[in-house]
């Protein structure tokens, strides 16, 4: 995705991780001593709205990355002719590597807890 | 072509760096979190935070995200307008104030402050 569509989204996941971040930097950090144990991390991870709140930051930090790694990937490649083929290499790991976070993440998210 | 170091310049740099390094380490990241189904593993990998160096890393990981998010808003600003001219100032205040404090902020319970 290029061009103002890709500026908006990336505005908009730009916007839901800077809070999303301090909301998930806040409990790990700062809810109580010694908090950061197995227990502790299952139980929020069990919470449905915990669940809701992590599967929004997933995606959101997901595309904001990868699409920034796209971006870069276009600049780089340039406009010759030459780099359709630098492109395509790039568009393929990029989404290879989105598929792989975004089931990571799910079954992390869904399986556990 | 030839860069010259101005704050815009820097600010870029600084932004595709940090960027890049944090797209890397949500598969660090997420990768720990899927030995959640095992206890012992997990507890395993979270004695890693123990580790001097690993706090380091951790202290450096902030820095990353504080110093993408500060420059993230800095960008939102002048795409919604503030002047230019002002691209410095907004810069300097969010890097050293803004960021220095969040830092700090930061820093204090990952070196056992907040216990």
């Amino acid at each position: 995705m290029i061009g103002t569509a890709a500026w908006f989204f990336q505005r908009i996941t730009g916007a839901v991780l800077l809070f999303g971040m301090i909301i998930h930097f806040w409990t790990m950090h700062y809810s109580g001593a010694e908090q950061i144990t197995y227990e502790f991390v299952l139980k929020r991870i069990s919470d449905p709205y915990w669940k809701t709140f992590d599967l929004i930051l997933l995606a959101s930090v997901i595309w904001h990355g990868l699409s920034g790694i796209w971006g870069i990937s276009v600049e780089y490649a340039g406009s010759k002719d030459s780099s359709a083929l630098l492109l395509k290499f790039f568009q393929a790991i990029i989404l290879l590597s989105g598929l792989l976070l975004t089931v990571t993440g799910i079954y992390i998210i869904w399986a556990t807890g | 072509m030839r860069y010259r170091w101005q704050t815009g310049y820097v600010a870029w740099l600084i932004h595709r760096g940090s960027g890049v390094f944090l797209t890397l380490y949500i598969f660090a990241h997420l990768y720990i979190l899927t030995h959640l189904k095992n206890p012992e593993k997990y507890a395993e990998l979270l004695l890693l935070l123990k580790n001097p160096l690993v706090k380091l890393g951790e202290i450096f990981l902030l820095a990353m995200v504080i110093v993408h998010a500060c420059n993230g808003i800095r960008l939102t600003m002048l795409d919604l307008g503030a002047p230019t001219r002002t691209q410095k100032t907004i810069f300097i205040v969010l890097v050293v104030l803004g960021g220095g404090t969040l830092f700090l902020l930061g820093v204090w319970p990952i070196m056992g402050g907040a216990n």
